[in-house]
């Protein structure tokens, strides 16, 4: 099975193609701002590099993370999708950085993504990989103690080592579209249907822990962003 | 041969719009609207029309196809709105439309949103003349246009300097306790009302401001006078009379960009007035501009309101023309620009 995977979430802007466990074509761009422009050329190079192959699914980071990247992803992810008349998997950002990060560590560990505003969002995972709490979006400083004390993936982890133990941060700066693509290949050939009924969270919640609620167990979601905050906007006093 | 398949995806404000169109032939126009979700915040709130759009975009393509009869893999070029806009929300339909067309192998034109306002009038009106004036009046814009050379030549002659026209009717609703958007609910309060029982301002319209503004427009100062009067009768415990209010506030606005929008066809020899934009659908300005076109030996032309406002029918129509004329698509990479120039009919190299 051929996937396509895109990953937005960060500002890093990555592709990749893979068939059964061959990565066939792998591309990373950095530049917050422009993942609208970059995106649709990368898949495209990366198509080519794979030889046009017949892609039977396409796998979306939905975040959490910056929201005008998540957004550009997944409207790209769901149009290919309806184009190829093929299936659209979500997957948790952080859970796609877990999975890179299982292989350099051998415990617990968590994973963050840049949140702006001086926040974090964050995930905790067991020594298996496997997701026992978040994704959160908070302050590192207000972050429970033992999981500060845990070892910690990401480049905004690492812009935090006076509160966070990240030492090893800088290892999966970023989430991959590579591990998404391994991620979401992996649970699919768990038998976790690919039309199997996905979490429906709305995306209209704000971190009050339903995000977490929701996804607590789930590997494969809906292709929607993950934003975990509501949006900014106060109601008029009329 | 018939002509080619053009689907058209329109993301710039509030409206998920998705239009299909085959030559002047218009098949499909839906629209999936955010406006309810942004009535309680008394205005369109860029973030909450952004996750609308996110999530209505997929529904609404497959809602244009099956309502024109078509598979996704009929369409024979996509075109997208590339700006003017809110840019958070121009940008779904833009990773939307590269996505699709780099999927389905067909060419991409990202276009001007505000030529699109005034090419849709050819789904209803047929051709459009070799040159014509465009007024475009909403809730995010208020500009004269002079289209020349079929649509490839587009110049600004003017526009709003402060608050769209559309704003201020809604800013006005708001403190006449009239709900959001204000536009349908003033013109129907106004129907009732004497549209000369208060002299509202009408802003640029000064012998010196002519001189240095002939085709611009401002609506702040018309906005603050009435809200400033609306106050002063409430405080004055004086009976206050909506229709006449509403009525009085709708003739300043619709004087003057009638007549704005006659003096430009006159003074650049222009015999066709196309009006576009969500306050097209006002039944006074449709009135007046009829009165002055035919009083000016003008041809007006108005397109149904549901072409007026957004949608992606309009991004389909110009799309298509451009297709027609053999203008060359738009590269993957093109950037989405909120402030994206007038002259822009479509976008090339960044
Ligand atoms: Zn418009």
């Amino acid at each position: 099975m051929v996937m396509l995977a895109i990953d937005t979430s960060s500002p890093a802007t990555s592709v990749a193609v893979l068939d059964g466990d061959v990565l066939l074509a792998h591309a990373v761009h950095i530049d917050a701002r422009r993942h609208a422009e970059v995106l649709a050329v990368l898949v495209q190079e990366a198509l080519e590099t794979a030889g046009r192959p017949r892609v039977s699914a396409v796998a979306c980071g939905v975040g959490p993370g910056a929201y005008t990247g998540l957004r550009v992803g997944v409207s790209s992810a769901l149009a290919y999708g309806l184009a190829w008349e093929v299936p659209v998997l979500g997957v948790c950002s952080l859970d796609a950085m877990a999975l890179a990060a299982s292989d350099a560590v051998s415990g617990p560990f968590a994973c963050a993504i840049d949140a702006r505003r001086k926040e974090v969002y964050w995930a905790q995972y067991d020594a298996d990989g496997e997701r026992v709490a978040g994704p959160h979006v908070q302050q590192p400083g207000d972050i429970d103690g033992e999981i500060r004390a845990l070892p910690w993936f990401g480049d905004i982890a690492a812009a935090h080592l006076e509160l966070l133990h990240a030492e090893m941060a800088d290892t999966v700066p970023y989430p991959d579209a590579r591990d998404v693509a391994r991620f979401a290949a992996h649970h699919v050939g768990r038998g976790r249907a690919i039309d199997a009924a996905p979490v429906l969270l709305s995306t209209h919640g704000h971190d009050d822990g339903a995000t977490a609620s929701a996804l607590a167990g789930q590997h494969l979601l809906a292709p929607l962003p993950l934003y975990v905050r509501r949006p900014d906007a106060v109601e008029s006093a009329r | 041969m018939s002509d080619p398949l053009i689907l058209g995806i329109e993301t710039s404000c509030d409206e998920t719009g998705v239009g299909i169109v085959r030559g002047t032939t218009l098949l499909a126009d839906a629209v999936a609207s955010s406006v309810d979700e942004h009535a309680r915040f008394g205005g369109v709130v860029p973030e909450v029309a952004s996750r609308a759009h996110v999530e209505a975009m997929i529904p609404t393509i497959n809602r244009a196809c099956a309502e024109a009869g078509v598979g996704i893999h009929d369409i024979d070029a996509v075109a997208v709105t590339g700006g003017p806009g809110l840019a958070g929300a121009l940008l779904i339909g833009t990773a939307t439309a590269k996505a699709l067309a780099s999927a389905l192998d067909v060419p991409l034109y990202a276009v001007n949103h505000l030529a699109g306002h005034v090419v849709v009038d050819e789904l209803e009106h047929g051709p459009l003349p070799e040159t014509a004036v465009g007024l475009l009046v909403s809730g995010g814009h208020s500009s004269l246009l002079l289209v020349r050379d079929d649509a490839q030549d587009v110049t600004a002659l003017g526009a709003t300097i402060d608050d769209a026209a559309g704003e201020a009717f809604d800013k006005i609703a708001r403190i006449l306790d009239l709900p959001f958007p204000g536009g349908p609910w003033i013109d129907r309060a106004a129907r009732d009302g004497d549209p000369t029982a208060i002299a509202f301002p009408r802003g640029l319209t000064a012998a010196k401001d002519l001189a240095e503004h002939p085709y611009d427009f401002s609506f702040s100062g018309l906005k603050t006078a009435v809200a400033r009067w609306i106050a002063q009768q409430r405080s004055a415990g004086a009976a206050m009379s909506v229709p006449d209010v509403a009525a009085s506030f709708q003739e300043a606005v619709v004087d003057v960009l009638t007549r704005k929008a006659i003096q430009a066809c006159r003074d650049h020899g222009v015999e066709h007035l196309v009006i576009g934009g969500g306050v097209a659908a006002n039944s006074r300005l449709r009135a007046l501009a009829q009165e002055r076109c035919e009083q000016a030996d003008i041809v007006l032309r108005i397109p149904a309101p549901h072409l007026c406002t957004d949608n992606g029918a309009m991004i389909a129509a110009l799309g298509s023309k451009l297709v027609r004329q053999g203008a060359a698509p738009s590269p993957l990479d093109f950037p989405t620009l909120s402030v994206l120039r007038v002259s822009t009919v479509v976008m090339h190299e960044q």
